[in-house]
Formats: structure tokens, sequence, C-alpha cells
């Protein structure tokens, strides 16, 4: 009952935060206008309900095939469907597929479902797993190349990130070969794979006891065929031999460095196996706080640019935000060019003055707020910028006491505005020459300001880029009476 | 309900005044569901907010342009434009996902902190959004619509295009997932979402 209640005052709480539904109708309103008077609108339209026309369509048939026991006319429409993600076409493919005697591709179909969860899947995959097959068939995700594994003893390393897969001791057993070979190693999983990826040697040996420079991995993961991945090779077979692992609530980038290492690995050595299993939704940083092995693994992964080709449906935000902060960690990820979206300053960090700001006014907030230009703004829409370099000529042609109520819209240059993507290279002569640009937002308003300060100044991650100012005493021109410094908006 | 079938409209409803024109009963119908459909968009598919008020318009449109003689004489007739939505929606999640190893991680953000976020400031509502979202996709998707939106078990099965019994699971299964994630559900009681 408090999950009935707690939804409903969600689901209602959120609907207040919408736009009123005079507003929305009004949009509805265009939107009809738009898509009555616009052809191109209307083809897009049509395409859309065309588009749910077929799948709706293929969906019905694949499961009217199914129904009536047509598997050859089946099997393809339904994976259409599940490629889709339409319905319980998952489900009903990796039945069909069990049916036929393909259980690997069954079971990589009822991994699809029981993600999405479908309890019924899980069971399922349960039961499979309990059958005799190669360990190699067992891998998660549909897409990844399997090599048979010779025997059921063969070493092999299991990453997972979820650990209820793991707590039916028949299934472990099942999974892992012999019983008391497996165990749950995740106490000294960090051991195994940090060593791997990230410890030097005098950190410590690995836990087959043999040594593996630092420096091997950047070489291994660069140039697969080097003689290296041997010494990989050797490790982790010594580790496989002493023990089956079972990995769990590992991150994701420590996972993907697993699998990237034991599709390689594998590759070259046919005899080693592995298992992952990826959830859509995991956890990235065990802890989120500061440089560590976290940082590192993020590193690794940026700069070897993993693929996802073989990932299930990766969570797109959380994909994407992850990647971000690691990107934010290191900055010299190469797979992205910094942009002036990167260092821009907000619009709330910069002082902007209007074209009937007085000299004397404009010129005191540049010097209280340490810049060397400012944006003139009407509105919420940039018109220009002022530069401390032409009020102080300006000044000095008045002999240092510009007329009171004169203003800066005779002084005002045009502001170059970039849009956000504008790689920093390109607008270095633009910030030489003005102090100050402006980047494009959606509206009038603009997304930010880069100024020349703000790029000479890095930012550690999650703070201002903007240089702190010291508090400085008025700038007093003669005439010019008082100046508030408004740094906001 | 059943999907409205291919039976094509002689176009759009004109855009009329006085009556209850056809216009001015679509209009309504958007008017009462919209904000349902985009919240469920959002919060149970996991669907950027700004997007789903497009797919959201983008479904009313063709609701409106081919089925709306049929969708209005259904008998809850927003679970079309919820499945409708739906589907768009994975449609759109789906090439999002394979696109992006090349694009910038920024445009896939998601204004709701992740759970393992500790340094996000998340209110309590947020921090409830976060534990519907660590359900699997299905289950968030049937709670959603069992317990915020009330749709009936077959109503569900129909939107979603999953079996009742498949409903009935998934809802059990969520439900429990939601209890351990909820944990002293005691505190959550006492407090307000709203």
């Amino acid at each position: 009952m408090i999950i009935h209640k707690l939804l409903h005052g969600l689901a209602e709480s959120l609907k207040d935060e919408m736009p009123a539904s005079g507003e929305a109708i009004l949009a509805f309103t265009e939107a009809c206008r738009q898509a009555d008077n616009d052809p191109r609108e209307r083809q897009r339209i049509g395409d859309i309900a065309d588009l749910l026309e077929a799948e709706e369509t293929l969906y019905a048939q694949a499961r009217a095939a199914a129904d009536r026991g047509d598997t050859n006319t089946a099997v393809p429409l339904l994976r259409q469907c599940a490629e889709a993600g339409t319905g319980e076409a998952a489900w009903l493919l990796a039945q069909l597929l069990e049916d036929t005697g393909d259980i690997p591709g069954a079971m990589a179909w009822y991994q699809r479902a029981r993600d999405d969860g479908d309890p019924r899947a899980a069971e399922k995959l349960a039961a499979l797993r309990l059958r005799p097959c190669p360990l190699a068939d067992l891998a998660g995700s549909p897409r990844e190349h399997r090599t048979a594994a010779p025997d059921r003893t063969t070493p092999a390393i299991l990453v997972s990130h979820t650990y209820d897969l793991w707590t039916n001791r028949a299934l472990l057993s099942a999974a892992a070969g012999p019983a008391d070979q497996a165990a749950d190693v995740s106490g000294s999983y960090p051991e195994l794979l940090d060593w791997l990826v990230l410890k030097a040697p005098h950190h410590g040996t690995a836990p087959g006891g043999k040594q593996l420079n630092a420096s091997v991995l950047p070489v291994v993961f660069s140039c697969p065929d080097c003689d290296h991945l041997a010494s990989v090779a050797d490790v982790w077979r010594a580790v496989g031999e002493a023990r089956n692992y079972l990995v769990h609530d590992t991150s994701w980038v420590k996972a993907r460095l697993a699998m990237k290492l034991t599709k390689m690995l594998r590759a070259r050595e046919p005899a080693l196996a592995a298992e992952w299993t990826l959830p859509g939704l995991l956890v990235l940083w065990a802890g989120p706080g500061g440089p560590g092995k976290s940082q590192a693994a993020a590193e690794w992964a940026l700069r070897w640019r993993l693929d996802y080709e073989d990932y299930d449906r990766p969570c797109p935000a959380n994909l994407g935000r992850h990647l971000a902060a690691a990107g934010r960690w290191h900055p010299r990820w190469p797979g992205r060019e910094p942009t002036v979206a990167d260092v821009m300053l907000p619009p709330s960090e910069v002082p902007e003055c209007k074209p009937d700001t007085t000299v004397a006014q404009a010129l005191e907030l540049l010097v209280q707020s340490g810049t060397q230009a400012l944006p003139v703004c009407q509105m919420t829409r940039v018109t220009g910028i002022v530069t401390l370099a032409d009020l102080a000529r300006h000044i000095s042609d008045h002999q240092g006491v510009p007329p009171v109520t004169e203003t800066v819209r005779a002084l005002m240059r045009p502001a170059t505005i970039v849009p956000p993507g504008t790689p920093l290279p390109a607008i270095a002569k633009a910030i030489a020459d003005d102090g100050i640009i402006a980047v494009a937002g959606s509206g009038d308003q603009p997304d930010g300001y880069l100024t020349a300060e703000s790029l000479l100044t890095q930012a550690p991650p999650g703070t201002s880029a903007r240089p702190a100012v010291p508090d400085r005493p008025p700038l007093l021109i003669p005439g010019s009476g008082a100046v508030l410094l408004n740094r906001g908006r | 309900m059943s999907g409205p079938g291919h039976q094509a409209a002689s176009g759009p409803p004109a855009v009329d005044v006085g009556g209850q024109s056809p216009y001015e009963e679509i209009s309504q119908f958007f008017a009462k569901h919209y904000k349902a459909v985009v919240a469920f968009l959002v919060y149970a598919c996991g669907f950027p907010a700004p997007d789903a008020e497009e797919v959201v318009q983008d479904i009313i449109l063709v609701i409106r342009e081919r089925y709306w003689p049929t969708v209005r004489a259904l008998e809850k007739p927003e679970a079309y434009w919820y499945k409708a939505a739906e589907r768009r929606c994975r449609r759109l999640l789906g090439q999002r996902a394979k696109r992006i190893a090349e694009g910038d991680p920024d445009e896939h953000l998601l204004g709701v902190a992740h759970p393992a976020d500790q340094f996000a400031a998340v209110d309590r509502r947020q921090a409830l959004i976060a534990r519907i979202r660590e359900l699997p996709p299905r289950q968030r998707q049937v709670l959603w619509l069992r317990l915020a939106e009330d749709f009936s078990e077959s109503e569900t099965a129909e939107i979603l295009g999953i079996s009742v019994g498949s409903v009935k699971r998934q809802l059990h299964d969520a439900k429990e997932r939601m209890k351990e994630l909820l944990g002293d559900s005691a505190t959550w009681e006492a407090d307000q979402i709203l």
C-alpha cells in the first residue's frame, strides 16, 4: 500500500511541475497547424504512423507463426521484434530457440528478457545453466563471439554484476566447474583485476605468484599480437588454475576492461574461458570521491576506446553521464577535442552591462571583476562587448574624466558568438582580440561566456572555472559616483 | 483495448470552432492526459524529458491524423497513446544506444541523479525516482502503469504488449524489489512525496 501511495504521490507531483494545460493546448494547436500546413511535417507524422503499424503487424505475424508452429517463419520475425524490444518477443524467441536446440541462442535471449525484468526468464536461465554444456556457451552477451572451451574444468574468470545470479549453489557449481573449485571471491577479486589492470609490480605479486610489468597493459591493448599478451595469458591461466573466480559488485569500467582483456586472450588462447554478465544499469564508481583506482580505470577505458558493440543495451543516460565524469577527470581524453562548452563560464558568473550603462560604471565593473571585457546585453541578447582597452583609450581622450552621462553604446564592438561545440583552437584569435566571446544558446540568451581569464585557468572538477577575484576598493572616477558591482543577473 | 487497427481516417479533424468539434474533443483529450504520458515516458521508460514531450506530441498527431475515430471509441482511449508512445521511445532509445560510442556523452545526460552519485543533492522525490530506476525496465513500466496511473492488468498488458500473467508476475516482483529498495518503509510513509 505504501508503494502504491508513493507512486501516486510521485506521479501527481511530477504532473504539477509540467506546463499548465492552457500552454500545452496552445502548443498542441500550433503543432496541429504546422502538421496541416507543412507537407514535410505531415509526411513525418505519416512516417511515424507507418512505422508503428509496421511494428504492430510484424509482432502479430511473428506471434501467429509461433502459435501455428511455423518456426522457420517465426524465428526471423521474432528476432526483429526482440531486437526492437517489442512486447515479449525476446521471451518468445528464446522459447522457440530452446525448442529447436539452439541453447546458446535461447540463453542469450532469455538473458535479454531477464534484464528487462522478466522473472520467468531468470528461472529458465538458471535451469539451462544446470544442463551440461560448454562453459563458453554461457556467455551473456548475444553478440559475443564464443569459443568453445575444451572442458568444464578450464580456468575461468567469471565477471558478474549481480550477486543474485550466483547465490544458487547448484547454479554456481554448474557454471564454474566442480563445486569445490568454485568460490565467491568477491573479497579477493579487486586484488586480481586491480593487479592485472592497474598495479605496478612493486605493489605486490599476482595471485599466481608471477610478476607482470606495469607497462605491459598499454602495450597489450594497443598491440594485441605482441608477446606481452602471452604474459598476461600466463597470469590469467595461473589464476584460473588456482581457483575459478566469481566476481560480483564490480564497476562497469572494470568489467569492460575484463571483457576486453578476456576477448583478446581467448582469441589467442582458446582454452581460456570467461563469462560476463552485464545488465543495462551498472554502478560505475564504487566510491565517487577523488582520484584513485576508479579514475585510473576510467582513463584506461577511455584511452583504449572500449567498444560497446557486444554490450547488450547499455543505459544511455548512465553511460553518458559516467563517461562525461570520466572525461572531466581525464581532460586529455583523445576521443574528444576540448570545446568552448568545456571551459565556458555560466552567464551568472560574468558581469554584464547594458547599452545605457555609463562608461564609468562599465570601467568599475571591469576592474572589480578582473576581466578584460564585458558583454553588453539588451534584455538577454548579447548586442556587443566593451573592452578595458577601449574604455581606457576613451577616458584618456577625455583627459581622464569622461562625461558623467556618457554610455558605452558608442564604444561597443561586435561580439563574437560561437556555438558550444566550437573547438578551442578555433577561437584563439577572437579571444586574443576581444578578451571575451559569447557561446550561443538555444534562444537569444547565451549559454555562457569564454574569457581570456577562464581560458587560462584550469579549474578542478566540480568547481567554477572562474578565478577568484580579490575584493578591490571602488574605482574612483571623478563625477562618476558609486558603482554597485552586480556579478549576477 | 486492442490496437486501433488500420482504419485510416479521412485526414485530421478540422481545426474548427463551435460545438464539440473533433478538434476540440482531441484537444481536451490531449490536455487531460499529456502530463501523465510524459511522466510515464520519463520516469518509467527512462526517456529524457524534452524528447518525451516531443514524442508525446508526435503520437497525438499520429492519433489525430489516422486513428482518432477508432481511438475515441475505446474504453480507455489514452491507453493507445501510452502504447504508441512507449514503442516510439523504445525505438529512439535503441537508435541512440547504437550511436552512443561516437556521440558526445553530455547529450545523453539525464537531470535526475544516479543513485550511486553521492555528490548529488537528491531530495526525497528524486531519491524515490532513483529507486524506481533501479528496477528492470519492464518491471518499472508495469509498476508505473498499475500503481501510478491505475491501469488495469489487462490494459497494462495491452499497452506493453505482454501477457496478463506476465504483468501480474512482474508487478509482484517489482513491488518486492521496491520494498527492498525503500528499506525502512515507515520512514517513507512518514514523509510525503508531494
